[in-house]
């Protein structure tokens, strides 16, 4: 039914300098689900994640076409017009990449980064905010007590979670997560697995994933990329 | 199992240390050199002469027999041409890395052949230059501080902006996106995390260009410098330098004393420059601490 789709994705095409990598993809993602993306290494799945928050805009060489509109509250959006101003959108759509990318900063201020963009200055709502998130991603009782820390003596899971809590600061309604346990070893990423399955109540999720067991664990839907082609797949 | 290294291996890393400590070796001979002629020679007579040191310090007097305003006129074409150069050659590095598209990239061509060009044609340039505007737009302008900066801010332009332009590309892509995945403009991108990410590249060209406007020669001598005009008054006056005393005395000292003098000078110089580094180091570390806490 439309009204639960979240994204609609229709002819969207991409090729990076002229080599295609997406072909008129289709697909319907529905809300407050997670929706896991499938297929071999290199067939455009990250690429894939980048042009729901026009993310690739940043990528030198690379070309896109086709509608992907998102549903806001109640308006569909068409993400692709020209009115529609990337930064506004990224902050609506967050995303986490495969590999933990704190700023070389303190774990404060990493969070309060996405606050400090969209022009938050009230330093109690920043605290509170930062509270929140940190509570969010499982991370505050481990941080509370060393928030003036570099965030890169954090361990990698924790790093990840980090970087989730800074996608979640700004309450988007769609996180974007491309293999978020890759670099992480089996009890990190069993963690960074419970605290998605509680998140999908409040957003919707798009995952990237190579693991099939990981997929079968916390995906409702997937779809699988293969040859520039999205098909819905059948749960692994 | 660790395997031993190869021969190949073994004489590369014996000529990295060789070639490291060759370095450091000529480093220590050159300072000690100038150490060792110009020390006897660093006494208040070679910077203040005649002068009572606090009167001269204070500006109350001048100092006519001494290298006191040669050491002001080095600070002031140095802190005025890095303050023209820095702006321009961090706006244009940052324009290369993260504006420049397509075959506009060909501009970076234009500024390595720059950085080629020697120091000599630049103050020639800056020369020709004075004398095309003294003759037909500002008849008061002469060569001066002001021309001697803005050559050697042209001079070391090249350095600066291709040593910005290189520390921005050298960021990680995931690095380079992490701002805009939250939501930052591409201004933001820039402010917030590629330059502090980048700070040190810069700083380092930063370094470098400072040197190279303290210790150049060839430009000032025809733009402006003279041997004797006393502490710089105004932009448009004439100036001492260090680099150009140095040169004077080497060239045509009339006593042993003299050419000793020379050499003090050189230390002062070595001084002055240590003096700079370490500002712009500070500066750097003030930055740096800034932005990674709280």
């Amino acid at each position: 039914m439309e009204t639960e789709d979240k994204i609609i994705i229709k002819e969207l095409s991409f090729a990076y300098r002229r080599r295609p990598v997406l072909d008129r993809v289709a697909a319907a993602i529905p809300a407050s689900m997670i929706t896991a993306i499938v297929g071999p290494s290199g067939q455009g799945k990250s690429t894939l994640l980048m042009t729901l928050n026009r993310l690739w805009e940043e990528i030198p060489g690379a070309q896109a076409s086709g509608s992907i509109k998102i549903r806001f509250n109640r308006d569909w959006i068409e993400i692709n017009s020209p009115k529609v101003d990337p930064p506004w959108l990224r902050a609506r759509v967050g995303m986490v990449f495969q590999a933990p990318n704190p700023l070389p900063a303190s774990i404060y201020k990493n969070m309060a980064f996405p606050l400090k963009i969209a022009g938050v200055k009230n330093r109690k709502e920043v605290d509170e905010r930062v509270e929140k998130a940190l509570r969010q991603a499982f991370l505050w009782t481990e941080v509370k007590d060393r928030l003036t820390d570099d965030a890169r003596t954090l361990s990698g899971g924790q790093q990840q979670r980090l970087c989730i809590a800074r996608a979640l600061i700004l309450e988007p309604e769609i996180l974007l997560l491309d293999e978020p346990t890759s670099s992480l070893d089996a009890e990190a990423g069993a963690v960074i697995e419970d605290l998605l399955s509680e998140l999908k109540s409040d957003c919707t999720l798009v995952m990237v994933s190579h693991y099939q067991e990981q997929v079968r664990r916390i995906a409702d839907r997937v779809f699988r990329l293969e040859n520039g082609i999205l098909k819905p797949a059948d749960m692994p | 199992m660790v395997r031993a290294p190869r021969l190949r291996d073994r004489a590369l890393i014996a000529f990295s240390w060789f070639s490291g400590l060759g370095l450091l070796a000529i480093f220590a001979v050159v300072i000690g050199f100038l150490l060792a002629r110009g020390w006897s020679s660093l006494r208040p007579e070679l910077i203040f002469g005649d002068t009572p040191p606090v009167q001269a310090l204070l500006f109350r007097q001048q100092v006519f027999d001494g290298l006191f305003p040669a050491i002001i006129g080095t600070l002031s074409l140095v802190l005025l041409a890095m303050t023209i150069a820095v702006p321009l050659g961090l706006a244009a590095g940052i324009y290369m890395a993260e504006y420049c598209r397509g075959s506009a990239r060909r501009l970076g061509l234009f500024f390595d052949i720059l950085a080629g060009v020697p120091s000599i044609v630049i103050g020639l340039f800056g020369l020709s230059l004075t004398i095309f505007l003294h003759r037909h737009f500002f008849g008061r302008l002469y060569p001066c501080l002001l021309v001697s900066a803005l050559a050697l801010a042209f001079l070391v332009l090249p350095y600066l902006i291709r040593s910005t332009q290189t520390a921005l590309e050298e960021i990680p892509r995931t690095v380079r996106l992490s701002a805009p995945a939250l939501g930052a403009s591409r201004l933001q991108n820039i402010f917030l995390v590629l330059l502090p990410r980048s700070l040190k590249g810069i700083s380092s060209g930063i370094l470098l260009a400072t040197g190279r406007c303290a210790e150049d020669t060839a430009v000032i001598m025809l733009t402006g410098v003279v041997a004797s005009a006393g502490i710089p008054r105004s932009l448009l006056g004439s100036y001492e330098a260090l680099p150009f005393y140095i040169y004077y005395i080497s060239s045509q000292y009339g006593s042993r004393q003299e050419l000793q003098n020379g050499f003090g000078a050189a230390v002062i110089l070595l001084f002055v420059c240590a003096l700079l580094f370490t500002a712009a180091l500070v500066v750097r570390h003030r930055l740096a601490k800034r932005f990674f806490h709280r």
